[in-house]
């Protein structure tokens, strides 16, 4: 079962994102 | 999002597979908030971002059942290949996105697009364009985007 890793700052999901050659997918949640 | 539609097995491997996720609270003082929204106001959530290196390629606010969420993750990608002249590999993406989801309300305007890029990639393919937007004024005439494709019936 895969699961999402969501990354928590910018820096680090852009360079992941250009690093694996990715789109970056940013979800803003709300809780409750 | 969190407890239906990310946890979805066929959304997570997609996910896995072409994006790199990143999650930020509406209500926390999120130190990169301002530039992971683009500079735009953020005020409803779910908001969601799909973006390239070069930046923001697409966003929506609300819940997706996860159908209609792989949809948009096809349609994001659609779009970074078009937005990147790769007008063959988005034409590509739009016919995988109409065939396996041709119910998911954003179908109507990956069917525009596939138009678009079939007329690109096909070096001014006007039977590409037709083909598309024929089929989407046709089957979705009271969407903007069959609004849109309408304009083909006068086209020579």
């Amino acid at each position: 079962m895969t699961e999402i890793h969501w990354f928590d700052t910018l820096a680090a999901a852009a360079e992941a994102a250009d690093a694996q050659e990715k789109l970056r997918l940013t979800y803003i949640w709300a809780p409750g | 999002m969190d407890t239906v539609t990310y946890p979805d097995a066929d959304v997570a491997s997609f996910i896995a597979e072409h994006y790199v996720g990143l999650k930020i609270n509406i209500l926390d003082r999120h130190p990169d908030f301002k530039e992971a929204s683009a500079g735009s106001r953020v005020i409803w959530a779910p908001t969601l971002i799909f973006a390239d290196r070069r930046g923001e390629l697409r966003r929506y606010v609300g819940w997706l059942p996860p159908q209609a969420f792989l949809a948009e993750l096809h349609m994001a990608r659609g779009t970074a290949a078009f937005n990147s002249g790769q007008f063959a590999d988005a034409r590509g993406r739009f016919d995988t996105l109409l065939a396996q989801f041709p119910e998911a309300p954003v179908a109507p305007e990956a069917m525009y697009w596939q138009g678009i890029a079939g007329f690109l990639a096909g070096d001014r393919d006007m039977d590409a364009l037709r083909s598309s937007w024929e089929r989407l004024a046709a089957e979705h005439p009271n969407s903007r985007w069959g609004t849109h494709a309408s304009v083909i019936e006068d086209a020579s």
